[in-house]
């Protein structure tokens, strides 16, 4: 299954993720449970997607993860008028050496801000989506590694769909996990408003691990032992909802292995060097959401959302966990 | 628990619940079969079309719906023109039923139609094992139990899908028949089929447990039912036997009655089942003359137990016979006997002059009785034949003597005056040849002259004849007879073509009574083999046999005589009657033998399983369990008594220490066992267990796990730091790489210990010591 590694691998792994966690909370107030997400997606090696309303922090959220991690940090603002070059990066005529050479675009970092991806056109988003998948961009047949670690943080207003394309259920696929921000509670928000920060990139915050160090726990969340009861349990969840009769078509394959790194993931985030089904329940939801759509479309986005996070949760309630 | 089963779709619940009902309705159809019903063509449409419509659903839809406003009033127009010109409501009723079941088959059904369907499946199954009383029955009713069960079982499930409300889901007509038994495989949880399955044999053992304990009661064979279904004969035994009737009986190899035989050492040599006795011969046959049908008494009332006339009363041996249906209303007896029981009152004519005994009418169903003290060596004394050769009326005062074994025989004179307005039942036909021509009456007379029977014995003459009749004529059971003008047994004699058993007989009749001799041609079987599955004797259709009686002046008595080659042509011949034993019998082993062997414990078990039965039954039981008692209450007192005797030697240094070493040595064993040793071995098997699901440690890690997390939330407690270690190990245990388990048998100790320390109060535990 995986190999065993020791106990002081685990420890020093939850420590430089504690320091990461400990690091963002200096700026992202009461969201422990978004940062533990982030975190997870991070070491699973996986990309996220946050629908939220604008102004909660989306932003904020990835910025002071690259800051934490000494990583570069990029952002896109999609607009329709979006190309795919303005993206990747375009190969470009250099007089002075008499060739082309390629100017990289802003997906050359390690985490990158895809700021309201459902307003770009579909070509421009797939383009972006194909760098989240190979971690490379070809250009002119020859391919050119973004940073590693690399994390996209896509933003999606859920409310204003007017001039949008949504994002087709194989692109949403390609998203580890779907996040939610949320209001910040009355005493965070209020700690907030007393800060004299104006934007992202006044924050001033130190890097607490290397890239090196991400990179590493990445490798070892990959072996973070799951037992097959496990295993099992994750696939009674995804068989599950393959025979819902609410949802047009069940969870995919990639959406079952997505669930299992994001628990292998979690499970290192608690100390652990082996997943337990809890890992497996907490993550059910935001690993599993955004790959199902209702058999009854619902006009209102929202409405949708809701109706499917509450099937999955009845469906996750229903299946009991090995014990 | 773990449950890693999907759960079936309301789709496929549906597609379930027809296949069921369609598998239902064929299966309760098909046992009308058994019946002797006229229902064939209720049978082939059903046979036709369900299966068709259970496969193809969507047809089902498609069936006009002016077709589902007319079944019904044109199922009862049917019935109501069935049971007008048929006169018989049961057969009408089964062909309603019939109709009804196949109807709701083919056509969509919900909840209500489902229970019907179940209703009117019942209703046949029940029906053919009251009236068939056979071993299939207890298939049928175990299979359609437990495939009502599984219909009545998705109608829950699906109803408790939607909710409690009825209708079927969309779309469910296209069925993927493959893929619906794949995840209904997948849905199946074996260990819950596994217990469902044991508790479904659970309660048939305890039925078949109460069967054989409760009382039994006397039910008679009168419901009114049982006289609604008529059986044709089978086989065709009747008081009229053209020739070649008995040799086509003789094709049919189905069983026609077993025998259990309280001792198998006293079965004789050769055995001869009597069961029709003919006289009058017509030119084309045998058949019973009025004289002979007047010596019948009428039918007794019902009893358990009739007396009859026999000579050996003093033999203890019980014959039971299993009379399969469908043979013949005359019983199979080998001659006179004592007494005979059945299991239920039974009306019964006796004729004891010609020790034949038949029930009222043909038995639709198997008839078991028990005979005791049966004559079996061929040989029927006859005190009023022999004093007067004359077959009384049943009524006749000379005939009571049949009814007194024990009377002697009248004296010269002494029913002078009885016979004073006697009825004549005509002259005795046992010497007549009224079919026979002059012509082929001179032919038998100069045979008779020929083989040197002028002036002999009846036993000598059927021993001359027979040899005379088997120097010509050679078995066969295609045999023909040579044309010409005449009596076609004459015939058959004068030429050298092979015959049947009919062709031998009737040979010996004719010639036997042309030079004299009173002689009856007898009808049954000869025969049977030894079923060593049962331990009983089966005796098949194909040992009907044809054979003779011939008067013996001087023992006056009537001698069996079988003239057909590898027959006893006199029973004195080959010492006949002579007790032989069954292991000399033909031992029959094949398939068809233990199939018959499972009918014949049905028949003794089941259906003929009688008070006398339970009590011997019981008695045995009993009787072993009050022997294996006795046997573990002398082994205990074996034991303690050495023990005492052990305590009682004196005790010296060497014994006193050698015991506390002993003791010591045991408790020892017993701390190691709980401390380390049951761990270690738990680890051993945890590394010889290749699945997860099944590794020791693991379900014992998981059971520990549980029981802490149920102290914790019942108490409420707090975890420290302490208890959060010892659930951090045990989740290791359960879930963890096997490399990382610290040693088991060290975490589930302190488990122990951390439950005990909760038990005790203490709620919130200190950090690791």
């Amino acid at each position: 299954m995986s190999d065993f590694f020791s106990a002081t691998q685990v420890s020093a792994a939850r420590e430089s993720l504690h320091k990461i966690r400990e690091s963002m909370r200096g700026t992202i107030k009461g969201k422990d449970t978004v940062l533990d997400q982030v975190l997870t997606a991070l070491v699973a090696g996986g990309h996220v997607l946050i629908e939220d309303l604008p102004g909660v922090g989306k932003t904020t959220l990835a910025y002071a993860l690259a800051r934490s991690m000494d990583c570069v940090f990029s952002r896109v603002q999609f607009t329709s008028d979006l190309l795919p070059s303005d993206v990747t990066g375009v190969a470009i005529y250099d007089e002075t050496i008499k060739e082309f050479v390629f100017k990289k675009g802003p997906v050359f970092a390690n985490i990158v801000l895809a700021d309201e991806i459902n307003r770009a056109t579909p070509k421009t988003q797939s383009s972006l989506l194909e760098v989240m998948d190979r971690g490379k961009v070809t250009v002119d047949g020859q391919a050119h590694a973004v940073g590693a670690p690399f994390m996209v943080f896509a933003t999606q207003n859920p409310v204003d769909y007017e001039g949008t394309f949504p994002l087709p259920e194989s692109q949403m696929d390609r998203f580890l996990m779907r996040l939610h921000m949320g209001y910040p509670q009355a005493a965070d928000e209020l700690e907030i408003l007393r800060s004299t920060r104006t934007g992202y990139d006044a924050i001033a915050m130190e890097p607490v691990v290397t890239r090196s160090d991400i990179l590493q726990l990445q490798q070892l969340a990959l072996h973070v032992f799951i037992e097959d009861s496990v295993l099992d349990y994750i696939l009674r969840i995804v068989g599950a909802t393959r025979t819902e009769a609410d949802f047009r078509a069940g969870v995919s394959v990639r959406g079952g292995l997505a669930l299992k790194h994001a628990a292998q993931a979690r499970a290192l985030l608690e100390g652990r060097d082996f997943v337990v089904p809890e890992d497996v329940a907490t993550l059910a939801v935001p690993v599993l959401a955004h790959r199902l759509t209702l058999v009854r479309p619902v006009s209102d986005g929202m409405e949708e959302r809701r109706l499917v996070v509450a099937t999955l949760k009845r469906i996750v309630s229903a299946v009991p966990p090995p014990v | 628990m773990e449950n890693p089963r999907p759960q079936l779709s309301q789709i496929e619940l549906q597609q379930l619940r027809w296949f069921l009902g369609g598998l239902i309705g064929v299966v309760s159809a098909w046992t009308v079969f058994y019946m002797e019903v006229d229902a064939l063509l209720a049978l082939a449409v059903i046979t036709a079309t369900v299966p068709f419509f259970t496969l193809f659903p969507r047809f089902s839809r498609a069936l006009p719906a002016i077709f589902h406003r007319l079944a019904f009033p044109l199922i009862v127009t049917v019935f109501a023109l069935d049971l007008w010109g048929n006169r018989e409501p049961l057969p009408a009723m089964i062909r309603l039923d019939l109709m009804l079941l196949g109807y709701r088959c083919i056509s969509p059904r919900g909840r209500r139609e489902d229970l019907q369907l179940i209703l009117l499946a019942l209703f046949v199954v029940v029906v053919t094992g009251v009236f068939t009383v056979s071993p299939a029955f207890v298939v049928q009713i175990l299979f359609f139990t437990g495939a009502a069960l599984g219909l009545l079982l998705a109608v829950t499930l699906s109803d408790a899908r939607a909710g409690g409300l009825a209708g079927n889901a969309v779309g469910w007509e296209h069925v993927r028949w493959p893929e619906l038994f794949r995840r209904l495989r997948a849905a199946a949880d074996l260990r819950v089929v596994a217990l469902a399955g044991a508790l479904f044999s659970g309660v048939v053992a305890l039925s078949a447990l109460l069967f054989l304990a409760l009382p039994r009661f006397e039910i008679t064979n009168d419901f009114f039912i049982d006289r609604l279904i008529t059986k044709s004969s089978r086989t065709g035994f009747s008081e009229s036997i053209l020739f070649g009737e008995v040799n086509k009986i003789a094709q049919d190899g189905g069983m026609a009655f077993a025998v259990d035989v309280s001792d198998p050492a006293a079965v004789p040599s050769d055995l001869y089942w009597r069961m029709l006795v003919l006289d009058e011969y017509s030119g084309q046959g045998f058949r019973a003359s009025a004289g002979l049908r007047n010596s019948f008494p009428p039918v007794r009332d019902k009893a358990i137990v009739h007396g009859g006339v026999g000579r050996a009363r003093e033999d203890r041996t019980v014959w039971t016979i299993y009379y399969q249906p469908g043979v013949s209303r005359y019983l199979p007896l080998m001659g006179g006997y004592g007494r005979l029981y059945f299991g239920e009152p039974q009306a019964l004519a006796m004729s004891p002059p010609l020790r034949i005994a038949a029930l009222p009418s043909e038995p639709a169903k198997m008839v078991g009785y028990r005979v005791e003290g049966m004559d079996t060596d061929g040989v029927l004394r006859d005190r009023v034949f022999a004093r007067e050769h004359v077959l009384p009326a049943w009524d006749s005062p000379r005939a009571r003597i049949y009814f007194g074994h024990d009377a002697p025989p009248p004296e010269p004179g002494e029913n002078a005056p009885d016979q004073e307005g006697e009825k004549e039942v005509g002259a005795p036909t046992f010497l007549e040849l009224n079919g026979v021509a002059p012509g082929d009456l001179e032919k038998l007379r100069t045979w008779v002259a020929e083989m040197g029977g002028a002036g002999v014995d009846g036993p000598d003459f059927a021993r001359r004849a027979g040899a005379w009749l088997q120097a010509r004529h050679t078995y066969s059971l295609d045999s023909s007879t040579p044309g010409g003008e005449g009596d076609v047994i004459v015939r058959w004699m004068g030429s050298r073509e092979p015959g049947h058993c009919e062709l031998f007989a009737g040979s010996m009749v004719l010639l036997a009574r042309a030079a004299g001799h009173p002689t009856r041609l007898v009808t049954g079987f000869k025969g049977g083999v030894w079923n060593p599955t049962s331990g009983s004797i089966t005796v098949r259709n194909s040992d009907a046999h044809a054979w003779c009686e011939i008067w013996d002046e001087s023992n006056g008595s009537w001698v069996r005589t079988d003239a057909t080659p590898g027959g006893q042509l006199t029973p004195a011949a080959n010492n006949d009657g002579l007790p032989a034993g069954a292991s000399r019998m033909e031992q029959d082993t094949g398939w068809s033998a233990r199939l018959d062997g499972l009918r014949v414990f049905w028949y003794r078990r089941i259906v003929s399983f009688d008070q006398n039965s339970q009590l011997e039954l019981m008695r045995g039981t009993k009787d072993q369990l009050r022997g294996m008692l006795v046997g573990i209450r002398d082994l205990l007192e074996e034991q303690i008594r050495r023990l005492m005797e052990w305590l009682r030697q004196p005790w010296d240094l060497t014994r006193i220490f050698g015991s506390l070493a002993a003791l010591g040595a045991l408790a020892g064993t017993v701390w190691f066992w709980q401390s380390s040793g049951r761990g270690w071995w738990m680890a051993w098997r945890s590394r010889r267990t290749a699945s997860h699901r099944h590794d020791p440690v693991r379900r014992e890690a998981s059971r520990w796990l549980a029981r802490l997390e149920r102290r914790v939330s019942v108490l409420g407690a707090t975890p420290g730091p302490g208890l959060s270690a010892t659930r951090e190990s045990l989740l290791r245990l359960r879930y963890g790489a096997r490399q990382g388990w610290a040693p088991p048998a060290e975490v589930f100790a302190e488990a122990k210990r951390r439950l005990r320390e909760l038990g005790r109060g203490k709620r919130t535990m200190p950090a690791d010591r």
